[in-house]
């Protein structure tokens, strides 16, 4: 969580002397969502004053999980704040990619397959007896039904595949061609080999 | 594209439209995602309306071909979650988590803080 919170607060600003009210709210706010203050590799103001008697001030804060590795790793650029007198920040997280699932479900479009599928769908649905639902729980077990009706029907219909660096990718030099083709000329067969392609 | 980090740049660009544009153009090879706060809006166009015969004006901020613009009641940014002009959640998952960044300005009566609490 980050962005300009216009608070001044000498918890993060150790040249302002004061608290504010604001400060046990957003951090309340920031516990009950795991993260905590995360200070800058290189402090200092992140907003310039735009006259001589104002001094600069920390008003632009970030909270991150304190697991992150991304934690207190942030960096103010403030020649790199142009007409504005806010500091940019750069700020790099770590995303969690324990577990990573490269596989998906897939099922060809036009087949057998495709087809016994949505005959599955369409029978088990069909034959789902709606006429019972008089009461909340009934209800709520048909629609589990109707989940589990959607599920089954997907699993022993499809096939589990692996994303790999070599997966096919499907953009390929005909479609670049044949879009170009339809772009220079305008053609409708032209649109029509384009959508062949792809 | 399998990512491990996520690159984030964060500013409050003060409506400037021209300081907007530039963010966008030198981030473009390096940077995740952009977080701004009081982005610019300009007048994009009039659409015929009943009640002003003038129109009525659509307000849009700076777009640009190498970045997607994620706006208020986009989906991606979980509106069913918190639906406030000043706070943006973008979620997105990894693996099987789900990753939060949420973009908050707060303005000087403190709305989306107490919004937020």
């Amino acid at each position: 969580m980050l962005g300009d919170f216009n608070i001044r607060d000498n918890n993060w600003d150790p040249n302002y002397p004061h608290y504010s009210i604001h400060t046990e709210d957003l951090f309340t706010l920031a516990k009950s969502l795991g993260l905590d203050l995360s200070p800058p590799l290189n402090p200092g103001p992140t907003r310039f004053a735009d006259n001589l008697h104002d001094t600069n001030f920390v008003i632009d804060l970030v909270f991150i999980n304190p697991n992150n590795p991304g934690f207190s790793q942030h960096t103010l650029h403030p020649k790199l704040r142009r007409p504005s007198d806010y500091v940019p920040l750069f700020i790099e997280v770590g995303i969690n990619e324990t577990n990573l699932d490269n596989t998906f479900w897939s099922i060809g479009k036009d087949n057998k397959e495709e087809e016994n599928f949505i005959k599955a769908l369409t029978n088990n649905i069909l034959a789902l007896d709606t006429m019972i639902i008089m009461f909340k729980e009934i209800l709520e077990i048909t629609v589990q039904h109707l989940a589990n009706i959607f599920s089954n029907a997907w699993y022993s219909h499809t096939k589990k595949k692996h994303i790999t660096k070599h997966s096919k990718e499907w953009w390929t030099y005909d479609c670049t061609e044949s879009l170009n083709r339809y772009r220079t000329i305008g053609a409708i067969e032209h649109g029509r080999e384009f959508k062949s392609n792809t | 594209m399998i990512k491990e980090t996520l690159k984030i740049f964060s500013q409050n660009v003060r409506k400037n439209k021209t300081l907007m544009n530039v963010i966008l153009e030198n981030n473009k090879n390096t940077i995740d995602v952009i977080l701004v706060q009081e982005p610019p809006k300009s007048l994009i166009c009039r659409v015929p309306s009943h009640t002003n015969s003038l129109g009525e004006p659509i307000y849009g901020t700076p777009n640009y071909p190498d970045w997607t613009l994620f706006i208020r009641q986009d989906p991606i940014l979980r509106p069913d979650i918190i639906d406030h002009c000043n706070i943006n959640i973008l979620a997105f998952h990894s693996g099987q988590h789900i990753n939060f960044v949420i973009n908050v300005y707060s303005d000087n009566n403190q709305n989306a803080l107490q919004f937020l609490n």
